[in-house]
C-alpha cells in the first residue's frame, strides 16, 4: 500500500472540495470544515492548504469574474484533478484497511 | 489561470501586472511578497463574509470578526510572503517581524518596569525615626509604589502632630533641639503617615583608642559609648559602622569578627559626631621569636603558681607593642616583664611598646609563691610593627 499522500488537514480539505463541487471556494471549503469537524480555521490556513494540494497537484484551481460583495475581487474556484481523485481513492483504502475488523468486541469499555 | 508551483511564477507575474490591488492591507502584503492571488483570495472572502454578517444589522460584530480573521491569517500571508517573495520582500518581512519582536518586548518591559502610584510612605523601621544629629537633617522618607520601587520623595509634605523637642518644616528638615520624642505626619496625595521621631542629640562619641582581636574568636562587641549633651549615655543610636579593611576584620550584626593577622580601622559615626578605633588582629602562634615585621602574634600562655616563661624577641629598629590579655575564659593572666629593652607603659599596666636589642627577652610570671596560688593563663600578643 502507497503511503499517504495528504496530511488530515488536506484530506479534510480534499473531501470538502469534492463534495462542494463548482462551488468550491475559500469560504464554502472552509464553512464545510467547520460543519463536519467543529473546527473554525482562519481564512488565511485554508488557502494555504487549497494552495499546497494546488502545488502537490490534487487540485486546480480557476479565477472567476470580479463580484461586487468580494469589493470587485474575483473567486477563486477549485477542482479536484486526476492526481486529488487517487489520492483520495488511497486515502479511503487506508482508513478502510485500518477500520476493518474492528468490531463492537474491540471498543472500550467502561469497567 | 492556476496557481501551481514557484516554477510559473513568473507567468503569473507578468499577467498580474494589470491587476487592481483593491486595499492598503492588501497592497502592503503584497509589497512583503504575500502572493498576489493569495492576498486577494485571503481578503475577498474577508470581505464577503462580512458583506454576509453586516447585512444581518450587526456591523461591529462583523467588523470585530473581520479584525480578528485579518489578524488569524496573517501568519499565513506572512509565510506566503517568505515562500514566494523576492530576496528584498523577505528582509522585509524579517524586517517587520524584529520590528514586532522588539516593539512588544519593549512594552512588556515598559510595563514591567513602569513605576506606579505611590502606595506607601516609609519612615526608619516601623516608621520611627532616630536622630542623632544637632544640626537640621531631613527625614529619611521613602515612597514606594505597590510593587514595593522607591519613587520620588520630594513632594511629600510634613506637619508637626504632637510632642516637644523638635521642629519640622513643610519638606521634611527635622531640627531636634533637645532630647525627647515627637510625632511628625507625612503626606502624599491620598497617603497618610506619622512618623515617631526620636530626638536623641549625639555630642560626643568615644571609645578605646585600640582593639585587639585574635582569629578564630567569635565575634566582639564594640566598646563605645555616645554621650548626649547633658554628658550621659544615650543608647537610642542610629549611625554608620564601617571598618576600612574587611579582609582584617568584618562587622557582622553590629560586632566586629577577625579574619586575618594584620592592623584596619574601624569608624563611627552617629549623627554629626564620628570617631576612629584602630583595629589590630593578632593570629595564634607558640611563640614570638624571630617574628617579621608586622608579624601580630598571640601566644597562649598557662602558669601554675611561681612558674615563669621566657622569649627572646628579634633586636629590630621597629617598635614592638606587647601585651598581656585574659584568655578566653576571661580568668586573671600572669604578669609581664620586659627584659633588656627601653620600653613605654601604652594604654594600660599590661601594655607597652618597647625598643628590642640585643638579649631583650619577654618573661611571662606567674607571680604567687609555688603551690599556694592558683594557675594563671591569658594570651601574650605580640606586634612587631612594619619598618
Amino acid at each position: 500500500m502507497k503511503p499517504l499522500k495528504v496530511g488530515s488537514l488536506e484530506l479534510a480539505t480534499l473531501l470538502a472540495v469534492a463534495r462542494l463541487g463548482d462551488d468550491a471556494y475559500g469560504l464554502a471549503v472552509r464553512a464545510d470544515l467547520e460543519d463536519r469537524t467543529g473546527r473554525g480555521h482562519s481564512v488565511g490556513a485554508v488557502y494555504t492548504t487549497l494552495r499546497r494540494l494546488e502545488e502537490k497537484g490534487f487540485l486546480s484551481s480557476t479565477p472567476s469574474e470580479p463580484i461586487p460583495i468580494r469589493g470587485g475581487r474575483s473567486r477563486r474556484h477549485f477542482r479536484i484533478t486526476g492526481a486529488g481523485a487517487t489520492a483520495l481513492r488511497g486515502a479511503e483504502r487506508s482508513s478502510v484497511a485500518l477500520w476493518t475488523g474492528f468490531g463492537a468486541q474491540h471498543r472500550p469499555r467502561l469497567v | 489561470m492556476a496557481m501551481r508551483s514557484r516554477d510559473s511564477r513568473p507567468l503569473q507575474r507578468a499577467s498580474r501586472s494589470h491587476r487592481r490591488v483593491q486595499s492598503g492591507a492588501e497592497r502592503v502584503w503584497v509589497a512583503m511578497g504575500a502572493h498576489p492571488d493569495f492576498v486577494e483570495s485571503v481578503f475577498g472572502d474577508l470581505e464577503e463574509e462580512f458583506a454576509s454578517r453586516a447585512s444581518s444589522g450587526r456591523g461591529l460584530v462583523a467588523r470585530a470578526w473581520y479584525v480578528r480573521e485579518a489578524m488569524r491569517s496573517a501568519p499565513h500571508l506572512l509565510w506566503s510572503g517568505v515562500r514566494y517573495g523576492t530576496r528584498q520582500q523577505r528582509l522585509r518581512v524579517a524586517a517587520l517581524l524584529a520590528g514586532v519582536m522588539t516593539l512588544s518586548v519593549a512594552i512588556v518591559l515598559a510595563i514591567m518596569l513602569s513605576d506606579g502610584p505611590p502606595a506607601r510612605l516609609v519612615a526608619g523601621s516601623s516608621n520611627a525615626v532616630v536622630v542623632n544629629s544637632e544640626r537640621p537633617i531631613q527625614l529619611p522618607m521613602r515612597v514606594l509604589d505597590a510593587a514595593g520601587r522607591t519613587l520620588d520623595s520630594s513632594r511629600v509634605v510634613y506637619e508637626w502632630v504632637s510632642g516637644g523637642s523638635v521642629s519640622v518644616s513643610a519638606n521634611g528638615i527635622v531640627t531636634c533641639n533637645e532630647r525627647g520624642d515627637a510625632t511628625v505626619r507625612a503626606l502624599l496625595n491620598e497617603l497618610s503617615e506619622n512618623v515617631r521621631v526620636h530626638c536623641r542629640p549625639v555630642r560626643k562619641v568615644r571609645g578605646p583608642w585600640m582593639l585587639e582581636l585574635v582569629v578564630g574568636d567569635a565575634a566582639t562587641d564594640i566598646p563605645f559609648e555616645a554621650l548626649n549633651v547633658d554628658g550621659e549615655r544615650e543608647t537610642m543610636l542610629t549611625g554608620r559602622l564601617s571598618v576600612e579593611d574587611s579582609s582584617v576584620a568584618t562587622l557582622t550584626n553590629q560586632r566586629l569578627l577577625a579574619r586575618r593577622s594584620g592592623s584596619t580601622s574601624l569608624k563611627i559615626r552617629i549623627g554629626d559626631e564620628a570617631g576612629d578605633m584602630a583595629v589590630h588582629v593578632f593570629e595564634p602562634a607558640l611563640s614570638p621569636e624571630r617574628m617579621k615585621p608586622g608579624q601580630h602574634l598571640a601566644i597562649p600562655v598557662r602558669l601554675a603558681s611561681g612558674e615563669s616563661q621566657r622569649w627572646l624577641l628579634t633586636p629590630a629598629h621597629e617598635l614592638y607593642y606587647i601585651a598581656i590579655r585574659p584568655d578566653r575564659d576571661g580568668g586573671t593572666p600572669p604578669n609581664v616583664a620586659i627584659v633588656g629593652a627601653q620600653c613605654t607603659r601604652e594604654f594600660d599596666a599590661h601594655s607597652f611598646y618597647c625598643v628590642a636589642v640585643n638579649n631583650t627577652s619577654v618573661v611571662v610570671y606567674n607571680p604567687t609563691a609555688t603551690g599556694r596560688g592558683r594557675e594563671q593563663s591569658g594570651r601574650l600578643l605580640v606586634w612587631r610593627q612594619p619598618p
